[in-house]
């Protein structure tokens, strides 16, 4: 008897069909993939089960039982347990504080904390999840939080334990970290829902993977049935190219010269500390590194939005050190922010308002002041054309699109506007396959056209796939510098985690476990 | 994505109703409420708002006082709302508008002579530059240490009141018993409509007899449409919007931040600044203490229930204009204090921006809609 | 109102946008609920006052005149002007059978269309409370010629012909009120008058009227103890009771023992400073006695205009015909139009020699021997 089993589940939201008569199983002891592209409907699914939505028709069943979940708390009275995208932790309390948190041990309102620690130790212990049960949330890496919400279900009581995008905050290591602990959560008896788009996860870790596209089913597998590029299929509905060849580069002219760049964070700390490279023409040069070791802080000092302490920018010969964010714009860098939400777009803004940002003051968008409305509505519908934006019209407000059309509309500008030089910042995260295969075109385009691009980027993959060269930056500075043929995975992981500083136990680390990174 | 998931076109005209619906559900709510407890009161609530709305619209003449009254509110309106739709809270432009009202009240009497045609938009000018004078302290120090606005330019706001309170009483007191200046020509006066027409029109055509209504009412409205074009076709609105959405994508884009706010804040001066020139030159012709009669602060109200719209600022002055216009007949006719009005004014603004409460209320009745239709 | 603003600073702190505006835009609305409500809840009363109007309606018989009057913007439940009219009504209504009706004023705006809508209904005499309202009087009796119009407090050059201007003798009734405080501060009948021979006056706008109070304050004082220190301040506002308070406690740190407060609602504040840092208070128009909650331990007497008298004597004048329409009508000691409160609990503390001297000042402005100055 499968522990959850889902009848013909349809949830309908205005104009949107989310999910068209789903039907899942899921048996004890196994590992359930859902996989899709952002928008496919996982996690609406998944919110039903856990009672944060209801479902307009179809049927839940828990051991066999038909049931009605209205609440979470129903939910995990029923043993379901979810761990969310966005953790939901309290950062001040402690580990223990935040997983008895809602069922804390003890009576009359007075909490028994030593019981709790014992109990939290106790779980901690058996599922091999170690974690320092008195350390406060705000002083946990993210993997660790993740594991404390994964605590939290479980101390709950949770049987059937649903991960909504687990991967998507983890470095690599943290990655394989995470897919031992859904292993040997299984031996102990549990059942696991994994949400995810990224295809070598599923294949790494689930028992069936069951594909959703568009709302609905599209396909359930094993993964010794098929392989990455049989999954991408089903999930995107067409072939997918996961690594494009590409030509040899061919190296023009210096684009872009730093010289012993150092740039301050917001918390006045040495973000970057003395940075020299060059981009020439018609070559991408990736910077890889784990996040938070200045990547944001250089590209912010590249297009004028953060003022260097010392060094020098420039472009095509031109000193740009301290242009401000409109001039470097207009002498031709473009950007693709990190935080496309943030930074990159008005969300609130329609499509035509938004591809026309950052050139809102130029002919023939404007003159002297006054907008031109139907040159921006004609570029505008261009850049949709042209760039494959999922639009009923440029009229369309950003915010109602989906995560990968967003990165497009984003795309379409920088790279309309025919930049010089391409700053390409996490230019795929959240997406995905047929977006990011998308977006790695477009920037293999530049790359042909004779542009210079520089691409800042978590993913190894995607750093191996695109760049000529790349640059590992560790606390501040470059410490490695491959020629892209010379490089793998394991090696980049092991300089950007500091290990061409500090000498570790090379044997130990250096072990490729084959299918978690890369491929 | 494929048909079954697309945009369904009926979102557009829905999204229309939503922009439109929470106001009028808003109002309409208030109303409700309002009723209520004039109802609890004692009073009988269907009298009252029949009152109302005949001392609002009831003749020619009280249409004339729901427009005298909307004039400045519009003005003011549109002052609070090009600053929201810059991200930035306006809560002083009543002192702006002070300061507007004070310069066209003291130039008006120095240009005693001229002809209307040089010293009518002159004073409505200087008026502006004076509202938008007191609003470029907060503004600079917004862009500079980044000091709230809120705060600089409520205590602006209090300056400005002290300044006039002082020079009413003093410097520029008229003579007599009364701390007010002195009366405004009449070059420097903005004509009442009805006095365009001779007295044998006014007979013919009573509906022009719109009592103190005057012309400043068109320039609110052409203040209205300007500023709707300047949001929408000009580089300059077109900043301010995506300052106001997302500072950090129009900061990425190469538009500065504080620029922008510097500017937002001194166009919002300006129009408040108007306001009070418009008001002081087309109803109280010289100024005393208290004049503004809080009408800034009202233009926060007009704007929040409008959403920022200019020309729903129009239809939102109005009706704020209107409620105020017809309170003093309800207070005769149905014997219900003025100072309700007061009150649904207040619960207007508190369901637009429970906008939950509201959109609850909207939902419930699709629903029970659609489940009739089935 | 006060927390309400901190609470709008904090959230303001944030930026403007997304759910913090909404927020904002709550806190703003309940600022304004706030802001609105007392001035309704004093509206309560006036409510209950007005009961006997719907009960006059079975009445068939026809009333003798229709009267009415607008208030000020402070409205009725201001317990000073606009209450004391009201009661110079209630007593015409229920002594001389007349209809009344009260407008109350929401803002400046409101005087004119709420005269020009009574004056339309039939309503004469008009009764219009403050000064501030004498030009509305002055431009809407010209359309109106046939509505007899009263101004409270109201000063006009010339008078029209169909307006009556009210005006008291502020500074002969301020006058009394400074030779009681002159002499208190010297005296010992209570442990909080000190030896430092200082008295306070706290003003509300600083106008030629409320100097006029001043002056005759200051003259009192002056005249029954001539080394009398006598501060003056104005808080340039009716109704800002912290600001009133702010002064009283500036007033008493300077050393001042009795103050005199002829500033509107401020007073209230005043009081309240009195109370806190021990000193004693002088009301002002009304018996303040009876008209601020709670006052009674620091209220050495009031100085009281009898507005309510004078309405009541002009609507009666009106009923008999004798209406002195377009003339100003001034109300000294002499006419009863103003005079101390009395001493309420300090009746027995006060001691015989300066009730005397109160009595003998008030007989010597009645017949002439003295002449309190208008002006400082």
């Amino acid at each position: 008897m499968p522990v959850l089993e889902l009848r013909e589940v349809t949830k309908v939201f205005p104009g949107v069909i989310a999910n068209d008569k789903v039907s899942l199983v899921l048996e004890e002891r196994e590992i359930v993939a859902l996989l899709g592209e952002n928008g496919a409907g996982k996690s609406t699914l998944m919110n039903i089960v856990y009672g944060l939505l209801s479902a307009d028709q179809g049927e839940i069943l828990v051991d066999g039982q038909p049931v009605k979940i209205r609440s979470s708390r129903q939910a995990i009275d029923l043993g379901i347990g979810m761990v969310h995208q966005h953790f939901m932790l309290v950062e001040p309390l402690t580990v223990t504080e935040n997983i008895v948190l809602g069922r804390e041990p003890g009576r009359l309102g007075i909490i028994d904390m030593k019981a709790a620690r014992e109990r939290v130790a106790e779980i901690s212990e058996r599922y091999g999840l170690r974690v320092d049960p008195d350390a406060k949330i705000s002083e946990l890496e993210v993997g660790l939080q993740q594991r404390v919400e994964i605590l939290k279900a479980l101390y709950q009581g949770a049987r059937v334990l649903i991960l909504d995008e687990p991967t998507a905050v983890l470095t690599p290591q943290e990655v394989r970290e995470l897919f031992a602990v859904v292993r040997s959560l299984v031996d102990e008896g549990l059942s696991v829902v994994f949400i995810t788009h990224k295809l070598e996860e599923v294949m790494a870790v689930a028992d069936r993977i069951v594909v959703m596209r568009d709302g609905s089913v599209v396909g359930e597998v094993r993964p010794s049935e098929t392989d990455e590029i049989g999954l991408a299929r089903l999930m995107v509905g067409r072939d997918v190219v996961l690594r494009i060849d590409k030509e040899p580069s061919q190296c023009g002219d210096v684009v872009l010269e730093i010289r012993d760049l150092a740039v301050k964070s917001d918390q006045e700390l040495d973000a970057v500390a003395g940075v020299s490279f060059t981009v020439c023409g018609g070559e991408i040069v990736a910077i890889a590194g784990v996040s938070g070791n200045g990547q944001t802080e250089l590209v912010e000092a590249l297009v004028g939005l953060r003022s260097p302490q010392s060094g020098s920018i420039s472009l095509k010969g031109t000193d740009i050190t301290h242009a401000s964010a409109r001039s470097s714009i207009e002498v031709g860098v473009s950007h693709i922010p990190e935080d496309r939400h943030r930074r990159g777009l008005v969300l609130p803004f329609n499509l035509a308002e938004n591809l026309v940002l950052g050139d809102h003051r130029l002919k023939p968008y404007a003159t002297r002041g006054v907008m031109h409305p139907r040159e921006i509505t004609a570029m505008a519908k261009k850049r949709i054309e042209d760039y494959d934006i999922r639009t009923p019209s440029e009229k369309v407000l950003a915010s109602s699109l989906s995560g990968g059309n967003q990165q497009k509309v984003v795309v379409a500008r920088e790279i309309g506007r025919n930049p010089e030089l391409l700053v390409a910042a996490q230019p795929t995260r959240g997406l995905d396959v047929g977006a990011i295969e998308f977006v790695h075109r477009q920037i293999l385009g530049e790359r042909s056209a004779g542009k210079a691009v520089l691409l800042i980027s978590l993913e190894l993959e995607e750093v191996l796939s695109l760049a000529d060269r790349v640059l590992v930056m560790y606390e501040g500075r470059i410490v490695k510098e491959f020629v892209a043929e010379e490089a793998d995975a394991e090696t980049l992981g092991y300089y950007m985690t500091g290990g061409g500083g500090t000498k570790l136990d090379d044997g130990a680390d250096v072990s490729p476990t084959g299918s978690e990174v890369g491929a | 994505m494929s048909g079954s998931r697309d945009v369904v076109p009926a979102r557009a005209w829905m999204s229309v109703v939503q922009k439109v619906g929470t106001p009028i559900m808003s109002t309409v709510l208030a109303i409700g409420v309002g009723s209520l407890i004039i109802w609890i009161s004692g009073y009988d609530p269907v009298e009252a708002f029949a009152a109302l709305f005949k001392g609002a619209f009831g003749g020619p003449r009280q249409i004339g006082e729901t427009i005298l009254r909307s004039t400045p509110l519009i003005l003011a309106g549109l002052a609070v709302g090009y600053g929201f739709r810059a991200g930035l809270f306006n809560i002083g432009a009543e002192g702006q508008l002070m300061m507007g009202g004070l310069l066209a009240a003291w130039l008006g009497v120095e240009l005693a002579g001229l002809t209307p045609l040089i010293t009518i938009p002159t004073l409505l000018l200087v008026g502006a530059l004076a509202g938008a004078a007191w609003a470029f302290v907060p503004a600079i120090l917004k862009a500079r240490i980044g000091a709230h606005e809120v705060i600089t330019t409520m205590m602006f706001s209090h300056i400005a009141r002290y300044v006039v309170s002082w020079l009413t009483a003093g410097p520029l007191k008229a003579p007599g018993q009364i701390p007010q200046t002195v009366n405004l020509s009449a070059n420097a006066q903005i004509p009442r409509i009805q006095s365009l027409f001779s007295a044998t029109t006014l007979e013919a055509l009573p509906f022009f007899g719109l009592g103190r209504a005057h012309l400043g009412v068109f320039i609110a409205i052409i203040a209205a449409v300007g500023v709707w074009l300047v949001l929408r076709y000009t580089t300059l609105g077109y900043e301010n919007r995506a300052v106001g959405l997302s500072p950090w994508a129009a900061e990425t884009a190469g538009i500065s931040v504080q620029w922008t706010t510097v500017k937002a804040l001194c166009i919002s001066g300006a129009l408040a600044g108007l306001a009070g020139a418009v008001e002081v030159m087309g109803l109280h012709h010289r100024i005393f203490d208290q004049f503004s009669a809080g009408v800034g602060f009202t233009g926060i109200a007009v704007a929040l229930l409008a959403k920022n719209h200019p020309i729903g600022i129009i239809a939102a002055a109005l009706l704020f204009g209107a409620l105020s216009a017809g309170s003093g007949t309800m207070q005769l006719e149905a014997g219900v204090s003025q100072k309700i009005i007061l009150i649904i004014q207040a619960l207007v603004i508190f369901f637009v921006a429970a906008e939950g409460i509201v959109n609850w209320f909207i939902r419930k009745r699709q629903k029970e809609a659609t489940s009739g239709a089935e | 109102m006060n927390t309400v603003c901190s609470v709008l600073y904090e959230e303001a702190d944030r930026r403007v946008n997304g759910k913090t505006s909404r927020i904002l835009a709550l806190v703003l609305a309940l600022m304004l609920v706030v802001a609105f409500v007392p001035g309704c809840a004093a509206e309560e009363e006036p409510v209950a006052e007005e009961e006997p109007v719907a009960e006059e309606e079975p009445v068939v018989e026809e009333p003798a005149l229709k009267t009415a009057m607008i208030t000020d913007t402070a409205g009725l439940g201001d317990k000073s002007f606009n209450d004391l009219t009201w009661r110079g009504f209630e007593q015409a209504e229920s002594e001389l059978g007349v209809e009344v009706e009260v407008l109350e004023s929401a803002t400046i705006n409101d005087y004119e269309p709420n005269l020009e809508q009574l004056a339309q209904a039939g309503y004469s005499p008009l009764v219009a409370t403050g000064f501030l309202l004498t030009d509305t009087v002055s431009k809407v009796c010209v359309d109106y010629p046939d509505t007899m119009f009263i101004n409270i407090d109201g000063f006009f050059e010339p008078v029209p012909a169909n307006v009556v201007g009210v005006g008291f003798m502020e500074n002969e009734g301020s006058y009394l009120a400074g030779v009681v405080a002159g002499l208190a501060t010297k005296d010992t009948f209570d442990d909080r008058l000190n030896d430092k021979n200082v008295i306070g006056f706290v003003g509300g706008m600083d106008v030629p009227l409320i100097r006029k109070f001043q002056a005759g304050f200051e003259a009192g004082a002056k005249s029954v103890n001539p080394d009398v220190q006598v501060i003056g301040l104005y808080t340039g506002s009716w109704d800002d009771v912290a600001k009133g308070k702010e002064l009283g406690l500036s007033l008493i740190d300077q050393g001042a023992d009795v103050i005199y407060a002829a500033a509107g609602g401020c007073g209230e504040g005043t009081v309240r400073a009195c109370q806190e840092k021990g000193a004693l208070f002088i009301g002002v128009d009304a018996d303040q006695y009876n008209t601020i909650a709670n006052s009674g331990d620091v209220m050495l007497t009031s100085m009281m205009k009898n507005i309510d008298v004078v309405v009541y004597d002009l609507i009666k004048a009106a009923v008999d015909g004798d209406f002195p329409a377009g003339t100003m009508q001034v109300f000294g000691l002499k006419e009863g139009g103003v005079g101390l409160a009395p001493y309420h609990d300090f009746e027995s503390k006060v001691p015989q020699s300066i009730k005397d001297a109160v009595q003998k000042a008030t007989d010597a402005i009645i017949n002439g021997t003295v002449v309190v100055p208008e002006e400082m």
